[in-house]
Order: C-alpha cells, then structure tokens, then sequence
C-alpha cells in the first residue's frame, strides 16, 4: 500500500469520549447486556405462555434450601466482584486479586451446586406399568438417566429393577435416601421409565433450557472473570486502565448473570 | 467518568457494600417466607415478583451504577425494558382473545 | 488528491498474507470478505430457485442437465429419475429462503456496506472492536457452512420453510434424529451470534467513533440507516435464539415445547410430554422475523439516498423527515409480528391491535419513498448505471410496499394468507427492490474499493434486462395469488387442475407458471454480464482519475483510492452536512464535507 494514514489506534478505548462520558467497550457492554435481556425475555415469555396454558403446573419440584443457597452465592459474588474492581481503582491490585479470587470460587460453587441439583433430577425416575401404577422414586444404585430402551437393550437385560417410590407427599426432597420401601417390578410389566429430564413435561423443560443457559453464561463469566485474574491481568503493568476498564465490563457481564437468576429463582423455585 | 464511588473514601464504600449485601439478602429471605404462606396464588406471584423487581433494582442502579450512568445507557436500557414487556404480554393478550376458550 | 509517499518510521512490521487478506481486523478488508461471501450464497439461493421453477412450470418431468446431477449427488430418495421429489422441493424452498435471508441480503446490505462504509463516512479509522468484527465474519461463515452441509446428511437440508413451524419441524424427518433441521437452528445460532456481535460493533462506532464536527444531523443517511438496522437486529434476534434452542430441546432431547399434547404422526400418537405450544414457535419467530425484514430494506434506502442525493447534484429533500421516520419504523418494526399470524384463531381485539401498528408503520415508509422521490425534482440528473438501479428501486419498493396493504388488513389477508400474492409482495420489495439497491452501491463503491470503474455500457445491460426480467417473474404471482394459488406446493398447484370444476382463473394462474419459469431464467442469463463485468473490470476497468470520481461529498471519497489501514491522511473535521451541491451550477458544484473553505 502506497499510503499510511494518520492514525491507526482507536479513539476512546480508554479515556471516554466528552459528549457520550463512555469508553467504547462500556457501551459495547451494556448494548450487549440489552440483547441478553431479551433473550432471556423471550425465554420468561415463552415460561408465562407454558404455565398459563397447562390445566396443572408442577410446583415444590426443586430444593428450595439448595436454590437459596445459591442465591446468596451469586449476591456475595456481585458484592466481591464490585470490591475487585474498586481494589484496582484505588491502585490495589493484591485486594483485586483477592477480590476477582473470589468471585471466580463463588461461581465455581454455584456451578457444583446447580450440578448437584441436575444429578438428582436425572437419578429421579417415574415409572408407569401395566396394571396402570404410576410411580415416582429412586433406583437401587441411583444410575444416571437410565431409559428403558437402554435397559432392554443390554447385554444381559435384568428381570427386574429395584425401585424405591418417593414417600406419598406431594413433590420430592432432595436427599436420595428419603425413600419409601424397596419395590420390585418386573421388567416385562414397565411401560414406562423416564428420568426427570426436559422430556418429562413443560415444567421440567423450561427449567433445564432457563438454568442451563443461565449455568453456561456462569461458565462463561468464571472464563472471562478467571481470565482477568490470571493471565489478563499482566496488563495492569502496562495497561492500568485500560485493564481496570476491562475489569469493570467483566464485572458489569456478571451482575447481569445475577439479575437473571433474581428472577429464575422464584419463578422456578417459589411459584 | 464520574463516578461516586471513585470519590467516596474506602470506609464508607465497605459501608455501602455492606448495606447493599443485607438488603438483597433481606430481599431473597422475603422472597421465600412469602412463598411459604397460605394465600391466593395471584396475589402470592404478585407480592414475590414485587420483591424480585426490587432486588433486581438493586443490583442494577446500584452495583450496575445504573443509578449514576449516563443519559445514552439508560435510555438503552429504557427502550428494550418497552420490547422486553411487549414480548412479555402480547403473545400473553393474542392467547387470551383466543377464538376459543383459553384460561382455565 | 495524491496519495503520501510510504512514511519513513513504519512501527510494527508488515502483516503477512494470512494476517492481511484472510484473518484481518481492518474493517474494509471485512468488509469485502463479507460482500464476496455474500454474492456466492445469493447465486446458491438463486440456483435453489431455478431448480424449483422447472419442477413447477413441468411438474414431475426429469430436470435437463441438474436431474442427472442431483439423483447422483442426493440418491433417488430425492430425485429419482432426476425429477425433483416433493422432500426435495420442500428442502430447497426451506433454504432458498434461509440462505437468501440470512446468509445473502443481511450479510452484503449490512456485512458488506455497513463495515465497509460506516466507519469511512463518520470519519473514523475502523470500527470499535476491529478483533470482533473479524470473529463476526468467521462465525458467520461457519453458520454458512453447516447450513449448505445440511443438504448432503441423510433426510436432506431441512423443509418446513424458512419459518420453520413446528410441529412439522420436529417431525419432519422421523427417522433422523440428527437432521436437517437440527444443522438448520445450529446454523441458525451461529449466524444469529455473528449478527449480534456486528450490531454491537456497528452502534458504539457510530455512537462513540465519530470525526470532530460530524453531529447527528450531518451524518449521511447511509449511517442512519445502518444504525437503525443494528438495533433492530441487537434487540430482535435473541427471541429468535431463545426459539431455536426450544426447538433444538424438542427435536433431540424430546422436550415438548411447541408440541401440543395428543399429537398423532403416521397414524400413532407422539411419545412425547405434549403440553407445548405451537403458537408460542410463531410468536418468537416473527418476533424477530417481522423486523428482519426492515432489516433487508434500510439498508437499501441508505444506498440509495446517497446514489440519488450524487447523481442529482441537490441535496437530499427532507433530511429530518427522513432521520425520524427511520427511527419511527426501527420503534414501531417490534410491534406488528402478529400479522403474520391472522388466521391462527387470534381475536378481533389483538388482530386490530396488531392491524393498526401496521398500517401505522406504512406511514414512516411512505415518508421515506416519497422523499426520496421529491429529492428528483429539479435536480440536475445523471443517468449512469447505480443511479439507474437507484431510480428503479422507488417505483419497484412502491409496488412493494403498497401490495403490502392487503395483507396487513386482517380481512383481506383471510383471503391472500399463504398465497402467491404473499411471495409476490415480499419479493418485490427485496428483489427489484433491495437487491436493485445494492447492485447500485456495487457499481458506485467499486471504484473507491478497486480504483477501477465498471463497465457502463454492460451495467446498463444488467439493469434493462434485470429490470424486465423481475418484473416478469414476479408481476404475474398477484394474480395467481388472487386466483388462490397456494404457496409451497410443490407440483405448481397441479392438483387444483384435476378437479373438474377448476374455475378458469386458477387454470390461468397455473399456466402462468411456464412464464414465470422462463422469466426467472432469463434473469438468472441477465446477471451474467454482471458477474463478468465485476471480474474483468478488476484487472482491465478504467482506472479512475481521482479519488472522488463521483464528485460525491461524503468523507469515504476523501481517502486515498483504495483507502489504506486507517483510513484518512489527516484527521478529518466536518464543517457541513453531507449533501452540500448546487445543481446546475456551472464548473465545480460540490463542497465535500471536510473542506472548509468553498472552492473558488
């Protein structure tokens, strides 16, 4: 190329433009946050729609301790991740490390708690046979989504399944060992054996499509946040605040991920 | 770029933060202890969804410093909170004056 | 306007060629990757299409040449003998529209002029996020690449129509449990991200990124319309992503999202939950699919305000007006989808909601085409070849846009729903229509991008016989649309014809059929000079004389021809709006907008 312009670097990537008061990724930031609110708009929309057309809606299906818990989880990480980005404007970047830390440790324990919670819903079974019982419970072994076809399909298929029905109360508790007397049914007079996954009503598959995608934006924040706190963070050395920029944009992504799951949690949980 | 909080000494920002972690804890417990009351279903969704918006209002003005930001992002903001309800209801009202009886 | 001599302290090393012309982060680098890309798929939906006219205009006879081809390429499931099967008609309807859509228009009109031009014309030397924009590009083309592999999986691409209704969707391919469908929402959530990132791109560079003096109202409507366009598409898509992971549940995980309870397939009952909602698919998918389609046109506007505003040498009339009332459609564009969902046993009371935000968004419309079209009068006109698609768009998007009355009354559209009338009004308005817009801004910006002109004399060759062409095909489609005639039917309405008592309109409208065929071929002939003209011109057009051949006024002429990494020599400053002429004005009638001084 025979000519070279002026200037290559972009303006305001650090210091804000004066009319606007923004730098450009703050306000890449917040457009994109508005596209996610309507994504999980559309998602809430879509829940609303379900429930108001279903004659019955499931409800105590979940562990109302276990979502709590996690609840203060997300709110303590909100906290500690505004504490990480006010350390680095004050020029502290031991109490950002310590602050960023975390928050990364808090979204890693929402994410084990929420896998818990999937666990159990994938070793919960219901079951229909041939004399017309239907059954909710638990399997001797507690197997991982176990199907029929699957059963049927193995290379010694059992005769029959031990199976523990839930304790005659409406919904389920949490702890696998809650169960009833062992129950043995024979193979041959299953109709049905389904785990409690997104195929076993509307409740159950909006609830797996609206934490799933709220768990992979975590996954995503712990990437990003993570990314700040180790490798990233060299440019605090070259870079203050460009880096504490960054730092806030992350921060801000993650207090969305909160917000979202203010409202999950009683949408899912309490209603 | 004005932010507060880049002004407030620190001791008074832990304060803040402090506050803020209680009251959206308060928020959360309220949440619960309401679903766990005897009363009529749309008045139980109603009073937890209030709480819901509080707290997300909350997180968002202050934590998000949305309170404080400027005229561009707020209005943002402002303008898909219009399409977000508009999502939200108008398939809800297409449902409702349904050819044929659609609310149990 | 010279271009500098090579600066003696060059401060990073030259980028190699794979750095420089395939994983760039220059917006206009991008941009070309995009218009390219672009015009490849637009030939594939084209292709698609002419595929299809020969099984309507001669249902159920071998196809000449392509028969042979598919049969060997897709097996005899699909095309037996070589005659196109009704799976396979159903799948090339599906991703006519899909890859015409998503991966043709919205990529050149926004992908292409959009990264290429905004950054130009407000003055600044890329975009926000260069890196995104080049992750934006690729995603995209990964999107492009699992949508045309859908074609060669067993079951075929998928064929429930571009919109994609369930329950059919789900069913469709009973005994694939990964296909067509499946590749066509994965494909879907790629192109759906890759057009997120570039909105948010698009609005914080015009937001953030503009020339000292370049205020709202002195940006040519060209950014107006773009910036409007990403809204549009940062804040209508996600609903559709939300849709596609619901029915991504529903085809592989056997959720029950849109699938009703009782649903019985082949004789026996679905396996599945029920309890869905088929409806809800409609609503999120026209939630984004009904302001998509302002997503095709604004940027078509954008073009050809600026090919007008230069080739009359007058300013645009009605500069404000035309700002609100792209801002006015952008607002209201949220608020009418359910006008595609009439005859779903909607009541009165929503479907006059809905009607009434329809016609209110005509209105805006309206506003935009009449003043463009007032920008004519007493404008000193030059007839060259972007100025002659430019001039064709307006009456072609009027007849566009007003077939569209008919069916945004729900009375009416009891009557027109699902019928030729439908493929005939949206064509219009996309096909001489938007694409006429774009052809005008290829043959404007080529000499900027490659300092050579086009060809005159055989772009006016495109244009005649594109023009007549187009018109041809799709003028006859009202009236097989008022006779009744379905769309999606895959033996051309052949089946109407066996009745004995076919009225003798339908019989007309299915004989117009062989017309429409050879019409649609024809046009497919007339856009060769086109695609020979691109490439020759590369190596042997006229090279221009000036970095500003057109004496246009906006800032993209005001860099050397082609611009380089960064776009301006000095930094620009504004001092006037964007369409300062003076027609008839003898000797230089002009004042660009970064020269402060008017030429003497």
């Amino acid at each position: 190329m025979q000519a070279t312009a002026h200037s290559m670097t972009i303006p305001h990537t650090v210091e804000p433009r004066p009319d606007t008061g923004l730098y450009n990724a703050k306000l890449g930031v917040w457009l994109f946050l508005a596209s996610e609110v309507m994504l999980f708009g559309a998602l809430f929309s879509s829940y609303i729609l379900l429930r108001v057309g279903a004659p019955e809606w499931p409800q105590r299906q979940l562990s109302i301790p276990l979502g709590t818990l996690n609840t203060f989880v997300l709110i303590l990480s909100s906290i500690s991740v505004v504490m990480a980005w006010m350390a680095l404007k004050g020029r502290d970047f031991a109490r950002f490390k310590l602050w960023q830390g975390t928050t990364v440790l808090l979204a890693v324990l929402f994410i084990t708690i929420k896998g818990f919670e999937y666990h159990d819903k994938f070793t919960h079974y219901y079951v229909q046979t041939q004399d017309g019982r239907a059954l909710t419970g638990h399997l001797d072994g507690d197997p991982f989504n176990l199907s029929l076809a699957r059963l049927r399909a193995s290379p010694s298929p059992p005769k029959e399944i031990v199976f523990h029905p839930d304790p005659p109360r409406a919904g389920h508790t949490e702890a696998a060992n809650a169960h009833g007397e062992a129950l043995k049914l024979e193979l041959s007079q299953i109709t049905k054996l389904e785990a409690f996954g997104p195929w076993r009503g509307t409740f159950f598959a909006v609830y797996f499509v609206l934490t799933g995608l709220h768990a992979l934006h975590v996954i995503g924040g712990i990437i990003v946040l993570g990314y700040f706190w180790g490798p990233g963070s060299r440019m605090w050395r070259t870079e203050p605040e460009r880096f504490t920029n960054r730092v806030e944009v992350g921060g801000l992504y993650w207090h969305f991920v909160e917000l979202v799951w203010i409202f999950l949690f009683p949408t899912l949980y309490l209603l | 770029m004005d932010r507060p909080a880049q002004h407030t000494p620190p001791r008074s920002a832990a304060v803040r933060h402090k506050l803020i972690l209680l009251a959206l804890a308060a928020c959360t417990a309220v949440m619960v202890t309401l679903s766990l009351l005897p009363m009529a279903g749309g008045l139980k969704i109603g009073l937890i969804l209030l709480v819901a918006v509080a707290e997300a209002g909350l997180v968002a003005g202050v934590l998000m410093h949305l309170i404080e930001e400027r005229k561009l992002i707020v209005s943002i903001i402002v303008l898909t909170g219009i399409f977000f309800l508009g999502l939200l209801l108008l398939p809800l009202l297409a449902e409702a004056d349904h050819a044929r009886h659609f609310f149990k | 306007m010279d271009n500098a001599s090579h600066s003696a302290g060059n401060h990073h090393p030259e980028p190699g060629f794979w750095r420089r012309y395939v994983f760039s982060v220059d917006h206009k680098v991008i941009g070309v990757q995009y218009g390219l890309t672009a015009l490849v798929f637009l030939f594939i939906g084209y292709g698609l299409m002419a595929l299809m006219r020969w099984q309507l205009a001669y249902p159920g006879k071998p196809i000449p040449i392509f028969g042979q081809l598919l049969l060997s390429v897709l097996g005899p499931d699909m095309a037996e003998k070589g005659i196109m099967s009704p799976d396979l008609y159903n799948s090339f309807g599906a991703m006519h529209g899909t890859i015409m859509v998503f991966l043709a228009i919205v990529p050149l009109a926004v992908g292409a002029f959009g990264n290429y031009l905004v950054p130009l014309q407000i003055g600044a030397p890329d975009m926000a996020f260069p890196k995104l924009n080049m992750m934006s590009y690729w995603v995209y083309f990964v999107g492009g690449v699992v949508m045309l592999v859908s074609f060669f999986i067993p079951g075929g691409a998928a064929k429930s129509g571009w919109t994609s209704y369930s329950p059919l969707a789900t069913v469709a391919d009973p005994a694939h449990h990964i296909d067509g469908q499946t590749l066509w929402l994965i494909g879907m959530v790629f192109l759906i991200t890759s057009s997120l990132l570039g909105s948010v791109n698009i609005i914080t560079t015009i937001i953030q990124l503009r020339a000292k003096g370049m205020g709202w109202m002195r940006l040519p409507f060209l950014v107006w319309a773009q910036l409007v366009t990403a809204f549009i598409l940062l804040l209508a898509f996600p609903p559709l992503e939300a849709a596609g992971v619901l029915q991504l549940c529903d085809n592989l995980l056997g959720s029950s999202f849109f699938l009703p309870t009782g649903l019985v397939v082949g004789g026996k009952p679905l396996e599945v939950s029920g309890g869905g909602s088929p409806l809800l698919w409609q609503h999120l998918f026209w939630f984004l699919a009904h302001p998509e389609v302002y997503v095709l046109i604004l940027p078509a506007m954008g073009i050809v305000a600026e090919v007008l505003a230069n080739n009359t040498r007058k300013r645009l009339f009605g500069y404000k007006s035309l700002v609100y009332s792209a801002a006015a459609i952008g607002f209201i564009s949220f608020l009418v989808w359910a006008h595609h969902m009439y005859l779903t046993g909607m009541g009165t009371k929503i479907s006059t909601f809905f009607q009434t935000t329809t016609m209110l968004i005509s209105i805006p419309s309206v506003i935009i085409l009449t003043t463009l079209m007032l920008t004519l009068w007493g404008g000193s006109i030059r007839f060259n070849t972007p100025m002659l698609f430019a001039l064709a768009f307006l009456p072609m998007f009027g007849i566009g846009g007003l077939t569209g009355l008919p069916l945004g009354f729900s009375a009416t559209d009891i009557q027109l729903h699902d019928t030729y009338y439908v493929i005939a009004h949206f064509h219009y308005v996309v096909a001489p229509g938007t694409i006429f817009a774009l052809f005008a801004g290829i043959y404007y910006w080529y000499p900027k991008v490659t300092g050579r002109m086009m060809n005159e004399f055989w772009g006016k060759v495109h244009f005649a016989l594109s023009l007549v062409f187009m018109n041809l095909v799709f003028m006859p489609m009202f009236v097989q649309g008022l006779e009744g005639m379905h769309r999606r039917m895959y033996d051309g309405g052949a089946t109407y014809a066996a009745g004995p008592d076919v009225a003798y309109g339908l019989s007309l409208a299915l004989k117009l059929n062989v017309g429409i065929s050879h019409a649609a071929w024809l046009l497919g002939a007339a856009q060769l000079p086109f695609v020979i003209n691109f490439f020759w011109s590369l190596f042997r057009g006229q090279k221009v004389e000036s970095d500003n051949p057109w004496q246009a006024t906006t800032l993209e002429w005001a860099t050397p021809t082609p611009p380089p990494h960064g776009n301006f020599l000095e930094e620009p400053v504004v001092y006037r709006g964007p369409y300062e002429y003076t027609p008839a004005k003898p000797g230089v009638d002009f004042v660009p907008q970064h020269c402060q001084q008017q030429p003497a």
